[in-house]
């Protein structure tokens, strides 16, 4: 299939997440960070890297935005790791929209990540990224395929209407393991 | 890209330029209506099949570059909710359409044929024509004697299949249905469970009749019948039998009141379908796996 869209279009998006991430530094300054031009080039060139990972598609300036705005309040981001650790959450965030079944709004997990980020993970990106997955993904998989009201499992998601999506709408903070903890390193009864 | 507008001309690079932005638009649009304004991103085969629906609604082919003059001209959006407008008068039409053929279907007892009829009611429910106006969200399983061609999508195959369906439904219904049982019967070795065209052998059936010199009503067709046809295809050229063969077609056509031009052709290109077979059953002593008996 023939897309009819050139390089142009690739650059308006670029122009606008720049411009929208140059927009931030108003208010993140009052929390001690900022973004160069430098930071900003390197945000929207992971983003588009990390697009091309996950497989997603992405109209306008995106989520890094959102991203950067959520978590500059966060006492675990720093002017020297704010921009690694966007791009991680980043990262991190397409991974879990697909694990989701798109089924998460982005707000509401933007919301629900930077609360993870500061208890329990204390600004650990790793723990972070493993109470997603392993506690809201797992429950997300499962309801979908449990829940005989719900979509075809089996049916591709790209069809699922606005309707059905509408109907599976999760209230996130219902599903995160909030007592998450990374797993004991000893033995389990697997062992025995 | 090349981007071309009909008649092969080449759009200009400001008006191609001028294209993409307005139709990149419509695609965020479309995407951020269909996430309901969750989501900014969308997977990659999601954004494909937004594209593929957008692409049915303004009626371009996706698989090829040109692109409608009058797109170039347009306000998109406007477009697209004009095309949504008549998709959705389409979808009306096909819904009464179908409900017109399953009355008119004779009720053999062919699963393919009842599970069909089934589902396709349920597309009218499932249609997404806002998102995914290309999808066909339905089971399409009971084969058509001349199959819809594939190039169609959405709507418009399922209105198109619904026409085919109907002209065979009410050429069946010319017959008595214990004869047009009997010929599916011994046509097929399972004409309740497998995937066959119920159409096919009641239509080659009385080209027969009408080649043997008999009226074709009666579906009937014995030896004497296979020895006449053999007698008259025989004395003609290969290259005459077709002819042969289509004018038998329009002399059913006549002979059962069928005065639509699209159903007349529609049993007129079987004509093509039956000269191999025909060819077989000459060179190997016997038209009886062609018209049955």
């Amino acid at each position: 299939m023939i897309i009819p869209f050139g390089q142009d279009p690739v650059h308006m998006q670029l122009a606008m997440a720049v411009s929208e991430l140059e927009s931030c530094n108003r208010e993140i300054e009052r929390h001690g960070l900022s973004l160069t031009t430098q930071d900003i080039q390197t945000l929207v060139a992971g983003r588009l890297e990390s697009l091309e990972v996950s497989e997603r598609v992405e109209f306008g300036g995106g989520v890094v935005k959102h991203i950067v705005l959520a978590f500059a309040g966060s006492p675990f981001v720093s002017r020297e790791n704010l921009v690694p650790t966007v791009l991680e959450l980043q990262e991190l965030f397409y991974d879990f929209k697909n694990e989701s079944l798109e089924q998460i709004p982005d707000e509401d997990l933007i919301a629900k990540m930077r609360s993870l980020f500061d208890d329990p993970a204390q600004g650990d990106l790793t723990f972070l990224a493993e109470a997603l997955f392993e506690g809201l993904g797992r429950h997300m998989r499962e309801e979908a395929v449990g829940d005989p009201g719900a979509a075809d499992a089996t049916a591709d998601n790209a069809v699922m209407n606005a309707y059905t999506l509408a109907a599976h709408r999760y209230n996130v903070s219902d599903w995160v393991d909030e007592t998450y903890a990374p797993g004991w390193e000893g033995s389990s009864w697997l062992d025995e | 890209m090349r981007l071309s507008v009909d008649e092969n001309e080449l759009a200009s690079p400001e008006e191609l330029v001028a294209f993409q932005e307005r139709f990149l638009r419509l695609l965020e649009r479309r995407t951020a209506i269909y996430t309901m304004g969750d989501s900014t991103s969308v997977p990659n085969h999601v954004a494909a099949d937004l594209l593929r629906s957008i692409c049915f609604v303004l009626g371009i082919d996706p698989d090829e570059s040109e692109v409608p003059q009058r797109l170039l001209s347009v306000d998109l959006e406007d477009e697209f909710r004009q095309g949504l407008a008549e998709i959705e008068r389409t979808v009306e039409r096909a819904q009464a359409l179908w409900q017109e053929v399953c009355v008119a279907m004779p009720m053999f007892p062919n699963l393919a044929l009842r599970d069909t009829l089934t589902s396709i009611g349920d597309f009218f429910a499932r249609y997404d024509y806002r998102s995914m106006a290309h999808e066909i969200p339905c089971s399409i399983d009971y084969p058509l004697c001349h199959p819809v061609p594939e190039s169609l999508s959405g709507v418009d195959y399922i209105t198109e299949y619904l026409r085919r369906l109907m002209i065979e439904a009410q050429f069946l219904q010319r017959f008595e249905f214990k004869a047009c049982d009997r010929v599916v019967a011994r046509s097929y070795a399972d004409h309740i469970e497998l995937l066959i065209n119920l159409y096919e052998p009641v239509a080659t059936n009385a080209i027969g009749l009408v080649l043997a010199g008999k009226d074709p009503v009666g579906l009937l067709i014995v030896d004497e019948d296979r020895a006449e046809i053999a007698r008259r295809l025989g004395s003609v050229a290969e290259a005459e039998q077709g002819r042969v063969i289509r004018e038998a077609a329009l002399e059913v056509c006549d002979a059962l009141g069928v005065e639509g031009r699209g159903a007349r052709e529609y049993l007129c290109e079987l004509a093509p379908e039956l000269l191999p077979r025909v060819a077989v059953g000459l060179a190997h002593g016997g038209l009886r796996g062609v018209f049955v008996g």
